[in-house]
């Protein structure tokens, strides 16, 4: 795993966790698959960095945790976005589109005088 | 947190048992979740066309380090459950509290009683345990308190014991470095500091060695002096207390470096000593005493205190082995000039047990008091609980069938007595606040110490120690008994209450007789207080202190340089005020009683054969004029006492008290004789033996000098004037006499023989005083702790009562019935409680000394006032249950 952009990764990945997760509960695998599909797959989610982002959300009581049932009927952890989680990602997605544009204008403008 | 949850499930997942969370729980829970994500991913694989194997592969592949992912969501979710409940932990207590808080403010007689019972009990916990600390455990800043010793002389060849030592065997200690790291010694020097407005004094202490040092004092501006400072040629400077820099400079740093005029003599002010040491006796400036060769040679002149700082683990046989070395070292050297008895010593005192004084033992026996009303106070509050948590077992038999566990109804009870006790301390130190101010006043003394007293962290911490202890004591055994609750038994009962258990009721019955045994206990130990103080104001102290109004006053050395001068102004002073208005009779003495004026010589008696084994007659050695017999009321007993026709130029006539006739005149008249205390003089007369400092102590013989044949005493002295006068009128046509003479002299300590002598009681009156209220407060506890245990087991027997009543019983058998119990409770508590006293009397005797012989009427008058207090209480609720209407009663079945 590339440990030099390690941050900026765990970053953004606790965003695209937060926003797929404010689609419903979910459980991990059903996470990275949403992002898969969502993403035509080229974003391709480290899933060894998927759970241990859930669990430190967990903690932060972004993410409520609660085992329940499968529609195949296998026992699963289920992840949902608590208050507080849904607040972090609107902060979240603010910071982002802000970061976004900033890096845009810099791409976009015209050649230095 | 995740409390929202807890509430309602994710909606469209069927919800699986979650399993508690521990360590292997959290294991299990990680491995499964991992093992679901894996099998998933597999599942998927396989669909897309791989084989079982190649999809297992490519699935781990993809995943990267199952077993160090695994560890990692492991660790993450100990420390969320961790913190997840201690959260709850909290979240609880503080439903507990509220619930509490709600309960108690739905009944709030029972909170209210609880609180102030507590408030009392804690308040003067707190504010008894603050003297302790200001006086017992930290008198002064200093971090090695418990290593500082203080170094007294026996010398039993002068009759004198605890005697102060010599400036040079001061010296001698300090340099044995092989004992003690650092001493000092010191010794009063009170000044006439000349400035604007009236001339005043001010108190001052002399110091040789490194006083500073030796209590680890930094200055607060400026320097301290050292031992240097008190070697010949340096020039004159003092350190002020931080109080007299704020009085006479506000504050002012440039105070440092400018000069003070003391006793007519300039002293450069080097430093301001930290704020709050005023040690010794309320000290306002320090300075060096200069050791001259002259000093160092003054063997004999026993007036410093010596204190030393002892070298880490020097043990007490290794101190008092030295001690005994450097004696023999003085004696062999013939420089011990108080011959050679082998009686004579010096031994050491522990600093804080000698500066502590009297007050040592009174605060050690207060402070057990108080631990008494506490007790008494838990007990009361206990048994409280007990009756209030009766009334509610059918809240908690409800809450045990519908499955809570027992703990949750002990931590909330435990809360509850908590935030009953918290409410208790709190109001308890707004009380002790209040005593401590009352305490700083109390200014009577050497308890002076007093005035350090102050709430500060320590006191605080002791509080809530308190506070805590207090609330698990009188909490956990209700709370205990409040979850044992059988909810069928409960649940069946009558609606108004479940009855009390057999075990409840003795719980109850010995918690009265507890508070019964302790306040006793209180109540027996005010009582010998209070009688040995009134025997002691019943000792007569040899003199009529009513119309004698007392002060003192310095003349100054320039002023009154010669003998000459001094005795002129002696013989001016009594002349004016004899003839003053409204004075009868007046005089002038060094050795005023009930002042700390104190000067003790040896004496011969001429033609006596010396005492065996070197042994010297001793006694105290004052010097009066004027009509200072007749001014103080001092009965003559045989001769005359001196008058105008004894002058300089005559035989040297001397009077002594009765204890010295008696003591060394046995069976003879000393009138006549010759005896010699600095000058032979002749036995003239024979007064009444006078109590000099404590009414308690026996009388020492005493020599009384001339002052127109002693012209080289100096100028301080006390003023005696008698008249019919107030005392305030007394001391104004005194003062207004004194300042026609001389306004520039300083007129100070004003007071009449009555008050001085009420001074000398006042740390006994002021044990007194505390104890009697301590022990009014443990009565009236305890009173209200068997009122409350008797009605509340009368209320409960109110049916039964009614069907005696309805089947025709006397109301009087029914008062009797009552009252049997409670007799037997306080019949129980007096016995014990005077059990208990019989342990605690020779304590306390061994403590306040002076407590005297007593007669048995405090004893058993403690005893019948408890007894009363107790029935009293009962026989309320008797009448009460006596007056039960059986209609009612039987229809609340």
């Amino acid at each position: 795993m590339p440990h030099a952009d390690l941050d900026l990764l765990r970053g953004t990945l606790d965003l695209l966790i937060l926003k797929t997760l404010s689609w419903g509960p979910m459980h991990g695998l059903a996470v990275t698959r949403w992002i898969d599909r969502v993403t035509d797959e080229r974003l391709q989610v480290e899933e060894g960095a998927l759970y241990p982002a859930l669990h430190r959300m967990e903690q932060r009581g972004w993410l409520d945790a609660e085992w329940g049932y499968t529609d195949r009927n296998r026992k699963a952890k289920f992840y949902r976005l608590s208050a507080a989680g849904r607040r972090q990602l609107t902060a979240e997605m603010s910071k982002w589109s802000r970061y976004s544009e900033a890096v845009n204008l810099v791409l976009q403008a015209q050649g230095a005088r | 947190m995740s409390r929202d949850s807890d509430r309602d499930p994710i909606p469209g997942v069927r919800r699986a048992i979650d399993v508690p969370a521990s360590k292997r729980g959290v294991r299990r829970h990680v491995q499964d979740e991992l093992r679901f994500h894996l099998e998933g991913r597999i599942e998927e694989l396989v669909a897309g066309g791989m084989s079982r194997a190649e999809a297992e592969v490519e699935a781990r592949k993809r995943f990267g380090d199952v077993q160090a992912i695994g560890s990692e969501l492991e660790s993450i979710d100990l420390a969320t459950h961790r913190r997840r409940s201690f959260g709850e932990l909290l979240v609880g207590l503080w439903r507990d509290a509220r619930y509490a808080v709600r309960g108690l403010v739905r009944q709030p007689g029972f909170a209210v009683a609880v609180v102030l019972t507590l408030a009392l009990s804690i308040g003067a916990n707190t504010a008894i345990f603050s003297a302790v600390d200001a006086v017992l455990l930290r008198p002064l800043p200093t971090p090695w308190l418990d290593r500082l010793v203080v170094i007294r002389h026996d010398l039993a060849s002068l009759n004198l014991r605890d005697a102060d030592l010599s400036a040079p065997e001061t010296m001698d200690l300090i340099a044995r470095s092989d004992v003690f790291e650092t001493g000092t010694g010191y010794r009063p020097a009170d000044y006439n500091l000349a400035g604007a407005g009236e001339p005043r004094r001010v108190t001052g202490t002399m110091t040789i060695g490194d006083f500073f040092g030796t209590f680890g004092m930094r200055p607060h501006i400026g320097r301290l002096y050292g031992p240097a400072d008190s070697e010949p040629g340096r020039g004159f400077i003092a350190v002020l207390s931080h109080g007299l820099w704020q009085e006479m400079f506000g504050g002012d740093p440039s105070a440092i470096g400018r000069t003070l005029e003391l006793n007519d003599r300039a002293y450069e002010i080097i430093g301001v000593a930290p704020p709050g040491v005023r040690h010794p006796r309320g000290t306002q400036l320090w300075m060096p005493l200069v050791l001259t060769p002259q000093v160092l040679e003054q063997r004999g002149t026993l007036n410093m205190l010596a204190v030393m700082r002892l070298r880490d683990g020097i043990t007490e046989p290794a101190l008092g082995h030295a001690l005994d070395s450097e004696y023999a070292v003085w004696t062999n050297r013939t420089q011990a000039p108080f011959g050679t008895q082998a009686a004579n010593r010096i031994f050491h005192v522990p600093f804080i047990e000698y500066t502590a004084g009297e007050l040592r033992p009174i605060l050690i026996v207060l402070m057990a008091a108080v631990m008494f009303v506490l007790l008494i106070a838990c007990a009361n509050v206990a048994s409280l609980q007990l009756v209030r948590s009766s009334g509610r077992a059918r809240e908690v038999a409800v809450r045990v069938a519908l499955g809570a566990g027992r703990w949750p109804i002990v931590r909330q009870r435990l809360v509850e007595s908590l935030v009953l006790a918290f409410a208790g301390g709190a109001a308890g130190l707004a009380l002790a606040a209040v005593a401590i101010r009352l305490m700083r006043g109390f200014e009577v003394g050497r308890l002076q110490a007093l005035q350090q007293v102050r709430l500060d962290f320590p006191v605080l911490l002791f509080t809530l120690g308190a506070v805590v202890a207090a609330g698990v004591l009188f909490g956990l055994a209700p709370a205990l008994r409040a979850a044992r609750v059988d909810p069928q038994e409960a649940l069946k009962e009558s609606p108004r209450g479940a009855s009390v258990g057999a075990g409840r009721q003795r719980f109850l019955q010995g918690a009265v007789v507890v508070q019964l045994a302790l306040a006793l206990v209180l109540l027996l130990g005010a009582g010998v207080a209070i009688q040995g103080l009134g025997q002691l104001l019943a000792t007569d102290p040899g003199f009529r202190p009513e119309q004698a109004m007392t002060m003192q006053i310095s003349a100054r050395a320039d002023r009154y340089a010669t003998p000459a001068l001094r005795d002129a102004f002696r013989r001016t002073l009594f002349e004016s005020l004899r003839d003053a208005l409204g004075i009868e009779a007046a005089g002038v003495a060094y050795g005023l009683p009930f002042t700390d004026q104190s000067n003790s010589s040896p004496f011969e008696i001429i033609g006596a054969e010396p005492l065996p084994g070197g042994e010297r007659r001793h006694a105290n050695m004052w010097f009066f004029g004027g009509d200072y017999f007749r001014a103080m009321g001092i009965p003559v007993l045989a001769g005359r006492v001196p008058d105008e026709r004894d002058a300089a130029n005559t035989d040297r006539v001397l009077v002594i008290d009765e204890q010295l006739a008696r003591e060394y005149f046995p069976g003879q008249d000393p009138v006549g004789r010759r005896i010699n205390q600095g000058p032979d003089g002749t036995i003239i007369g024979v007064v009444a033996s006078v109590k000099h400092g404590d009414l308690a102590a026996p009388p020492k013989a005493a020599i009384y000098h001339w002052f127109p044949q002693n012209t080289w005493v100096g100028g301080w002295m006390s003023v005696v004037v008698r008249g019919p006068g107030s005392p305030a009128m007394l001391a104004n046509t005194a003062r207004g006499v004194i300042r026609e003479i001389d306004p520039q002299l300083p007129i100070y300590d004003v007071q009449s023989m009555a008050a001085r002598i009420e001074q000398s009681v006042g740390a006994r009156r002021f044990t007194m005083q505390l104890l009697g209220a301590f022990a009014v407060l443990a009565l009236l506890l305890a009173g209200l702790g068997i009122y409350g245990v008797i009605s509340y087991a009368t209320g409960q027997r109110a049916q039964e009562f009614g069907i005696r009543l309805a089947l025709g019983a006397e109301p009087g058998a029914i008062v009797r019935m009552v009252l049997r119990g409670g007799v037997l409770l306080a019949v129980l508590g007096l016995a014990g409680g005077a059990v208990v006293f019989i342990g605690v009397e020779r304590m306390l005797g061994s403590l306040l000394h002076g407590l005297g012989p007593r007669d048995p009427t405090a004893v058993v008058g403690s005893a019948l006032i408890l007894a009363t207090i107790a029935l009293a209480a009962c026989w309320i609720p008797a009448r009460r249950a006596a007056r039960v209407d059986p209609t009612v009663t039987l229809r609340a079945q």
